[in-house]
């Protein structure tokens, strides 16, 4: 029958050659297998046990300490600028995006800290008038505080004596260009701080309102009609019939959006950078003639005769909201720089402030003697209210209640608009019977981003910034797609998950029950 | 044959018995006259019969046959002794190869090792991959490491600046090949931290050191006699290893290791030639024989301290000073002994500083009173001191634990008197023993009771597991039982703003605005004021809701599957069967506030831009949203932070070559911190 076969895992059959080492050979089959099969990892795999230690920086000590180095901005400086807490790392997956995040959050860290440290080159500061005792800032008029004030700014209070009926007026961004235009159809462009005149001209029609565009060298005017565009040397360089009989008018600066209001209840957006109207709609709110935009969000906001103020975007055909503010017809309206507070005011001599962030309110309510028909914020949040022929200016009227008016000046004729210079002390009022620009201490940010608006800008930065803006407008950063790369077939967990919070939320509930049940009266009573 | 003649059989007959059968074939072919030779065979019990199913022999796994008990039958003569002897060397001598491991445990052996020899290979890869990964900005080509060089080492390079070489060395240098070396270029180490003559100061002083050491532990009177002989020991020790082997002192306390293990260690080649002396000998003996009387004295050492704090017991008024007086009385005498032996052994600069450090945890241990265990700071060592020192330790921190037990019995049995020690006790396990407070009864005042009930009620939709708002409603229950009329509260009502009236100039032309006819339409319109403007808000904000909230849709046909027409109203069963219910009520941002009218529609827009799962690497919705808190445009940021805010991950070289990344990058030092 020969040999048997033999398995690999049939016990080893015995040779002669075993019989040999007969004395112990059990043991020295034990002795060949060194390996340790049960124990190969003695430490995780892939990572080094060093990463895991963080090194500990050792830090010189600084070898001259009357040189202290670089001084850290003050806490409360950096609060300021802070952009709030942080991620915390243990929020976050994987170590590698551990370091990632860290990495960031340094520089964002980093950022605040320079952020805060470039509050040493913002040199300039505000100034209010300041009464003595038994003095109140109200009693100083235009004449004391001009003969007060040095050369400079003296110039910058003046007085036009026009006679094409009521003006409307209004401020480059930058606020060193100023536009008038008279109702009876004049207007001119010029440089107020210089007093260099652009261009002036009659445009032998109504005009209604005027409007500066993105830059100095073109504005809007609302005329009978349509509205019309020139250069700033006097030159008609569209007529847009599209917008038909426009009452007022707003630009959005970082949109490119010229926007209009009609008497015949049409909104309407025109981009002036391609030339087409972005939208227009009819808001089915009857006559329109109060509008200002929010600047921080570039909503527009329209006051109605119900006492209604509506809130709009080209993106939507009816209004993103609308606010009950008075019981009476919206007179005027007007939104702070910074898009925090919205200020109202109706025929029936109310005065809101509202928080428009939250479209909440009113923060403040003030009963006037008279209804004001024209409003305005200042850079610093100063609010002046136009009541007929006079124009008070009220000071922290927002968060606080305001009791008097800051500074007050009455003109001989009836004031049709005012607005506030940026970057000045100054408020320009357009009147029925010119335009006056009041000294009014304290209004405006002393200190300007020549990179946003510049009141000293030249031919060649005014370029950039138009190209500047453009770019900003047109080129966008590609869209994140935060969609999951891919999922795995059928084992998407999530029908799971749901379940299992069901169960917990049972549990809970019961337990809950539960917990109540000891409370109710009659196991109480029970008890007892 | 057997085995078809078997078949044979089975087929015919199954009960025919088998020795009957067998015994009938033989018959038969006894027949033919012609004896045949039978092979030989054997039986073997198994239940089946097969290749596989083979019964061990007998004698287990050694085997029937062994080749010793075969040469037995050789011991007769002389000339066939040798074979036998040859036979018995040959199988001391010859070890006989292991059998193979099975295939499936050989294989995963070998899996094994491969896998921890690639893993090796691997791992070391992996802290400059994982720091390339994490780093948020890298430059291709990498040279993150610095440049290497390689040189050689200087001692073989100076020689060969001196002169022609000679034979011997041209001829050595063949023998022995030039060692190169890695050096980083930039690195300008000293070599050698000491001069040749700092050295010899060192050990100058060292030594002085070690003497001084010496002598004061000397002067500690407790068996000195024993350690001077002890003393005298060691040194002859030391001078006759110095003979053998003129060393550094360093190695003395090895080579002490080595005697004390008495067994000449194989692999020590300074120990391995010589041979213990007697002197030797006998040191060592009574060296272990010390200190297996020191192991033993511990429990003598506890008695005693037993018997120490009884007196305490007894002397109750006795301070506190005097118990730790005690035990260190008991304590010291050992340790002064340990000390002592091991300074008189001890002379290198090394020993000496151990026995400075270990002074000073001895003194930390006596003189703290908590319960604190202060262990030494020192690392655990191999050697004989390390072991001592732990031995030490050991003994002391028994004791202590003993003296806090009875320390603790104590204030048990007189709680009054020794209030200090009760303190410390507290300090162990807080005991709280202020009375159990009482529920306190609640003052009535209402609207204190109110604002608790509010909260506790908005609180216990949350939070229904605490059980502190569970208490804050039973307390109410206890107290007070109000039935309150629960409303909205509208919070605008409540923080009405006060009208302030301002007294402003009165202007002298009432202006007739161009949008106002006259000033009697004004005069009309205050005097209605209230009236119209907000019924018609409510209205077209009841309205505005009504049209965004979605309603049933009614898929009934009339006349569908019954009869149809005027007078006949299908069933009310089926009706509802061709409803499709909507949800009844959506929530609007606007709810609850009554004055304002939100375009929900507005936001439709803006959601497939907003991020509606929590993106990978967050696991909370606050995290994710820090993580996008801060602005990066130049616009936000100043332009330093914003250029590296923008930094891109990775950028190239223009023109160099990127080359896979390569083992060099492993061993030099980082140019920089990632």
């Amino acid at each position: 029958m020969g040999k048997p076969t033999q398995r690999y895992f049939s016990q080893p059959i015995q040779t002669e050659s075993d019989v040999t080492n007969e004395k112990n050979p059990k043991v020295q089959s034990k002795e060949v297998i060194t390996y340790e099969v049960t124990d190969i990892k003695k430490r995780p795999w892939g990572r080094r046990q060093a990463d895991r230690h963080k090194k500990k920086v050792k830090q010189k000590s600084n070898p001259n300490p009357t040189f202290k180095g670089r001084v850290r901005p003050s806490e409360k400086l950096l609060q300021k600028y802070s952009k709030g807490a942080g991620v915390s790392i243990k929020g976050v997956k994987t170590s590698i995006h551990q370091k990632k995040l860290e990495k960031k959050e340094k520089n964002i860290k980093f950022a605040t800290e320079q952020a805060a440290r470039t509050e040493v080159l913002l040199t300039e500061d505000v100034g209010y008038l300041e009464a003595d005792d038994g003095e109140t800032t109200t009693q100083f008029t235009q004449k004391h505080i001009v003969n007060s004030v040095d050369i400079t700014a003296a110039t910058k209070h003046f007085d036009l004596r026009l006679d094409f009926g009521p003006y409307r007026a209004k401020y480059t961004r930058n606020g060193r260009h100023l536009l008038i235009g008279g109702k009876k159809g004049h207007v001119a462009a010029f440089d107020w701080v210089t007093k260099k005149l652009h261009c002036e001209i009659n445009v032998m029609e109504s005009i209604h309102d005027i409007n500066w565009l993105h830059i100095e060298t073109m504005f809007a005017v609302a005329q009978k009609d349509w509205v019309y565009i020139y250069d700033n040397q006097g030159i008609e360089l569209h007529c847009i019939k599209r917008l038909n009989k426009v009452s007022r008018m707003e630009f959005l600066p970082y949109h490119f959006l010229l926007a209009s209001c009609s008497e015949q209840g049409y909104l309407s957006w025109l981009d002036v950078s391609i030339g087409q109207i972005v939208g227009q709609y009819n808001t089915n709110l009857g006559r329109l003639s109060i509008l200002t935009q929010n600047p921080w969000n570039a909503t527009l906001c329209l006051g109605h005769a119900k006492g209604v103020v509506s809130f709009w975007s080209p993106t939507s055909r009816d209004p993103l909201a609308k606010m009950l503010c008075h019981k009476a017809p919206v007179t005027a309206l007007h939104v702070d720089p910074t898009g925090t507070y919205m200020a109202t005011s109706a025929s029936n001599r109310e005065l809101k402030i509202w928080d428009v962030r939250q479209l909440k309110g009113p923060v403040q309510e003030y009963k006037l003697v008279t209804a004001a028909n024209n409003l305005a914020f200042s850079q610093k949040r100063m609010l002046a209210v136009g009541m007929g022929n006079i124009v008070e200016i009220y000071r922290d009227c927002c968060a606080t209640a305001a009791k008097k008016a800051y500074l007050r000046h009455r003109f001989v004729t009836p004031i049709s608009n005012f607005n506030f210079c940026p970057y000045e002390d100054v408020l320009g009022v357009a009147t029925a019977r010119g335009f006056t620009s009041l000294l009014v201490p304290g209004t405006g940010e002393p200190n300007f981003d020549s990179l946003e608006a510049n009141p000293f800008q030249s031919k060649s930065q005014r370029r950039e910034a138009e190209v500047k803006s453009l770019l900003e407008k047109y080129l966008k950063p590609p869209k994140v797609n935060y969609e999951p790369r891919k999922k795995a077939k059928g084992k998407g967990g999530s029908v799971k998950m749901a379940k299992n919070r069901k169960i917990l939320q049972e549990e809970a509930k019961k337990e809950f029950i539960k917990q109540k049940k000891e409370l109710l009266p009659e196991k109480r009573s029970k008890e007892k | 044959m057997s085995d078809e003649s078997d078949n044979y059989c089975d087929i015919s007959d199954g009960e025919i018995d088998k020795r009957k059968h067998e015994k009938l074939v033989d018959d038969i072919l006894n027949l033919n006259k012609i004896q045949n030779v039978k092979k030989p065979s054997r039986t073997e019990p198994a239940l089946q019969i097969s290749e596989f199913n083979l019964v061990k022999s007998v004698t287990g796994n050694k085997g029937s046959v062994h080749l010793n008990e075969l040469t037995k039958a050789l011991k007769g003569r002389k000339k066939h002794e040798e074979i036998s002897n040859k036979l018995k060397s040959t199988s001391n001598k010859s070890k006989t190869l292991p059998t193979p491991l099975e295939k499936p445990q050989a294989d995963r052996i070998r899996r094994s090792v491969n896998y921890e020899k690639s893993r090796l290979q691997l791992d070391r890869w992996e802290a400059l991959v994982t720091s390339n990964r994490a780093a948020s900005h890298l430059t291709f080509p990498l040279d993150s490491v610095e440049k290497l060089k390689i040189e050689e080492k200087e001692s073989e390079v100076y020689p060969t600046t001196w002169r022609l070489k000679s034979k011997l060395q041209t001829e050595l240098e063949k023998l022995k090949p030039r060692v190169e070396e890695y050096l980083i270029d930039t690195e300008d180490k000293e070599k050698f931290p000491l001069t040749l003559e700092e050295l010899k100061e060192q050990r100058e002083r060292s030594s002085k050191a070690a003497s001084t050491s010496k002598k004061r532990g000397l002067r500690k009177d407790l068996s000195r006699q024993v350690l001077a002989q002890q003393l005298a020991i060691s040194r002859d020790l030391t001078q006759k290893l110095k003979s053998v082997n003129s060393d550094s002192e360093d190695e003395d306390t090895e080579s002490e290791q080595n005697l004390k293990s008495s067994k000449v260690d194989e692999n020590n080649p300074w120990v391995a030639g010589m041979k213990p002396n007697k002197e030797v000998v006998d040191f060592v003996s009574g060296y272990r024989k010390y200190w297996n009387e020191q192991n033993n004295q511990p429990e003598k050492n506890k008695e005693g301290d037993r018997v120490n704090d009884r007196k305490h017991e007894n002397l109750e008024n006795s301070e506190k000073v005097e118990v730790k007086k005690a035990v260190n009385k008991i304590t010291t005498p050992p340790n002064k002994n340990k000390k002592s032996s091991r300074l008189k052994r001890s002379r290198s600069n090394k020993i000496k500083k151990k026995a400075k450090s270990e002074g000073k945890p001895n003194i930390n241990s006596f003189t703290s009173t908590s319960d604190w265990e202060v262990s030494s700071l020192q690392e655990k060592d191999n050697d004989i001191e390390g072991i001592f020192y732990q031995l030490e330790e050991k003994l002391k921190q028994k004791l202590k634990q003993k003296y806090n037990k009875v320390k603790g019995d104590r204030t048990n049995i007189n709680k009054k008197k020794s209030t200090k020690i009760a303190s410390t006790n507290k300090s162990k396990k807080k005991i709280d023993l202020t009375i159990p407070s009482k529920s306190k009864k609640h003052v009535i005042d209402e609207e204190m009771i109110e604002q608790l009930k509010s909260t506790s009620e908005d609180a216990e939709i949350f939070d229904k597991s605490s059980n502190s708002d569970l208490n804050h409603l039973k307390n109410i229950l206890n107290t007070v039982e109000e039935n309150k009329p629960t409303s909205d509260i509208d919070p605008n009502k409540f923080v009405q703003v006060k009208k302030i009236n301002l007294s402003t100039a009165i202007p002298d032309i009432l202006m007739t605005d161009e949008n106002e006819e006259n000033d009697q339409t004004k005069v009309i319109l205050e005097a209605f004021e209230d009236d119209d403007i907000v019924q018609d808000f409510e209205k077209e904000k009841a309205e505005e809701i009504e049209k965004d909230t979605p309603k049933d849709i009614d898929l009934n046909l009339p006349g569908w599957g019954s009869w149809g027409g005027s007078n006949i109203n299908p069933s009310k069963r089926k009706r509802k069967r061709f409803i499709i219910k909507m949800p009844p009520k959506m929530p609007r941002r606007d709810d609850n506030k009554g004055s304002l009218i939100i375009n929900e529609k507005a936001q439709s827009k803006i959601k497939p831009h907003m991020v509606s799962e929590l993106p990978f690497p967050f696991k909370t919705v606050k995290d994710y949203e820090a993580s996008i808190r801060a602005p990066i445009g130049n616009t936000f940021v100043p332009e330093t932070a914003f250029k590296k805010l923008i930094e891109p991950a990775v950028t190239t070289k223009m023109g160099a070559i990127i080359e896979p990344i390569s083992k060099s990058l492993l061993i030099g030092k980082r140019k920089y911190e990632l």
